[in-house]
């Protein structure tokens, strides 16, 4: 009950980072797509716990990885003068 | 007894603080947006893990690399962007 409560909840703050990326300049989707990797990473992590599989843990841990190395590149590129 | 209490204490912070900043992230100015953003990858998602990592010890290595990931990564990704931010609109 309690893990479902907060996947829930997770959802919803989820829902609203998604929101947030479909408005604004590049950076400021930018900003919200960082947060959003992070919150999606959690929810993975409670699915994990909730339905019992490990496997999913490996799922959180390429997000992690993949998120940073894809936001930095991202952000490396609207910084940069073309 | 003990473990459950911390493991639900510190879930429904962590879960708390992604909220919030998911909330924030609506705010008009860049930089604001971008506190928020930090605030959740730095505070809300490594409590939510360390609360996982209370629930199911077997799963503590893994949780583990990806709290270090997050903690190492995310101030660099801050800076990275802030730059971007500034550069935007200067």
């Amino acid at each position: 009950m309690t893990a479902a409560a907060s996947i829930v909840l997770l959802v919803l703050g989820a829902g609203t980072a998604t929101y947030a990326l479909c408005r604004g300049s590049s950076v400021r989707r930018l900003v919200a797509l960082e947060l959003l990797s992070a919150q999606l990473t959690c929810l993975a992590v409670l699915l994990a716990a909730s339905y019992g599989r490990s496997s999913y843990l490996d799922v959180a841990m390429l997000l992690a990885l993949l998120s940073f190395a894809g936001s930095l590149v991202f952000a490396r590129f609207l910084g940069r003068d073309w | 007894m003990a473990r459950q209490v911390a493991e639900a204490v510190l879930l429904w912070l962590g879960i708390a603080v992604l909220v919030v900043c998911g909330w924030g992230l609506l705010s008009h100015k860049v930089l604001d947006r971008l506190h928020y953003a930090t605030l959740g990858a730095m505070v809300g998602m490594p409590l939510v893990l360390v609360s996982q990592c209370v629930a199911t010890p077997s799963s503590i290595p893994k949780l583990v690399v990806v709290i270090l990931l997050q903690v190492a990564g995310a101030p660099a990704l801050t800076i990275a962007t802030a730059r971007a931010a500034k550069r935007e609109r200067p």
